[in-house]
């Protein structure tokens, strides 16, 4: 397994800890001008999160829409094979059917 | 009747004895194999349900950081928290002057995030689907079905032949043409039930490729998840919006002790001692979740892999081993209510 950290590893890990340890630089910084770039690197961290996160997801998506279109065919087939099932017992009955009405009308005629 | 036809009907009695006795050995082979693809079908279907649910946790878990974060950014923007060394800012927090206006959530990356996680949850639908289209061709009796409909056809001609004053075909004959006509339809079942075996099979490699491919992507979004509840947490806890009295109260429980009746303490962040004990337990909380989301996740691709090889069994032959899946299906479940943030 490759553990190279990926650019969303990065970017987690920045987002993760200006969010975490918020309350604890805004103690530690020195005037309003500070706590004004504290916030704008808040709100940079998380976009960007947010950013290669959807990114991350885009790379899986060809991969879940295959993912889905073969669930779909595998159970359009079972349910093809269920209707052959069913259609099979439908004419043993109607043959069943057509005899005993055959024997009825050969009654009724002798 | 000379030697040729004599010899003709042998045959013929000889082939509709082969037919009757094939019929009748597959019917046998046929009910231990559907009863095989039933008890398969049944944990596919199981498995599909913790993995829709762990999908929705992950989809819910998701929708809520971004709540929370709504709600914790401006919580602590609008105040400056005392010096650092302390744990309890009650009554020591200063109030920004003028606060920043906060800026919007980027709308569109979350979107795009949303829109991914809920095709994954529609991935693990499609696979409850399949499921269930597998478990009713499983557990439908095609085989009693065609043996009581060659039943009636029996006795449909017994009633014809009566009308014409002939002599009834005798019962075991329609019984045992019943029995190997339904062998032949069990038998029809399960090779309809293989085929669709290996077809399940790779739709189910094409999930997990899915999974494997989203997985450092679903996993980071599960941390954020951990993380934004722990943050949030934290920041009303040290304000003092929140009590410890229920966590005190779970302790004591566990121990078969109790807070005691005339105890008037709060027990919120005020008291500075208990602060820091709250902030080291939600942080060790923290940390065990995030490294166990990973371990999670994986569990649900090992799910998979059970199912492939259950299917990999079914189509040769060989006994399942479904208490695997079982086992990997009961890890899934507190992975799955983990997140969600649902009771």
């Amino acid at each position: 397994m490759d553990d190279t950290p990926t650019a969303l590893d990065v970017i987690e890990q920045a987002w993760f800890s200006i969010r975490n340890n918020y309350d604890r630089l805004r103690q530690a910084a020195p005037d309003t001008g500070a706590l004004a770039k504290l916030k704008t690197d808040r709100d940079t961290a998380k976009a960007a999160y947010l950013d290669t996160l959807g990114k991350a997801f885009d790379e899986s998506a060809a991969s879940v829409k295959k993912g889905k279109a073969d669930l779909k065919a595998a159970a359009d087939t079972l349910d093809a094979d269920l209707q052959d099932l069913q259609n099979i017992v439908a004419i043993l009955k109607l043959v069943s059917s057509v005899v005993t009405l055959i024997g009825k009308i050969a009654a009724l005629a002798g | 009747m000379d030697t040729r036809s004599r010899s003709g009907a042998a045959t013929r009695n000889l082939s509709g004895v082969l037919i009757v006795a094939v019929g009748l050995l597959a019917g046998g082979c046929a009910s231990t194999k559907l009863g095989a693809a039933g008890d398969l079908g049944d944990a596919g279907s199981r498995s599909s349900a913790k993995l829709i649910a762990a999908a929705a946790g992950v989809e819910d878990g998701f929708a809520r950081a971004i709540d929370q974060d709504a709600l914790l950014q401006p919580l602590q923007d609008s105040t400056v928290p005392p010096p650092p060394g302390v744990c309890s800012f009650v009554g020591r927090l200063t109030p920004v002057a003028t606060p920043l206006p906060a800026a919007g959530p980027p709308s569109a990356a979350i979107a795009r995030i949303e829109q991914a996680l809920a095709a994954r949850r529609m991935l693990a639908v499609a696979l409850g689907k399949t499921y269930a289209g597998w478990t009713a061709l499983a557990r439908y009796d095609a085989s009693g079905q065609v043996s009581a409909g060659v039943g009636g056809v029996f006795d449909a001609a017994n009633a014809l032949r009566r009308t014409e004053g002939l002599g009834p075909i005798p019962s075991a004959v329609g019984s045992i043409a019943g029995a190997a006509a339904g062998g032949l339809a069990g038998h029809a079942q399960v090779a309809k039930l293989k085929a669709a075996s290996v077809q399940i099979r790779t739709a189910l490699a094409g999930y997990r490729e899915a999974l494997v491919k989203g997985q450092g992507a679903t996993v980071s979004a599960m941390r954020n998840t951990i993380g934004e509840q722990y943050a949030l947490t934290i920041a009303l806890w040290q304000r003092g919006y929140l009590s410890a009295r229920p966590l005190v109260d779970s302790v004591g429980e566990t121990s078969g002790l109790g807070v005691p009746i005339d105890d008037k303490a709060t027990m919120t962040a005020a008291d500075e001692g208990l602060c820091s004990a709250v902030r080291a337990y939600l942080e060790t909380r923290r940390n065990s979740q995030e490294a166990r989301v990973a371990r999670d996740y994986q569990t649900q691709i090992d799910t998979v892999d059970a199912l492939i090889a259950a299917h990999k069994d079914f189509e040769k032959d060989a006994p399942l081993d479904l208490d695997m899946v079982a086992a990997l299906v009961d890890q899934l479940n507190t992975f799955a209510t983990g997140l969600s943030g649902k009771k």
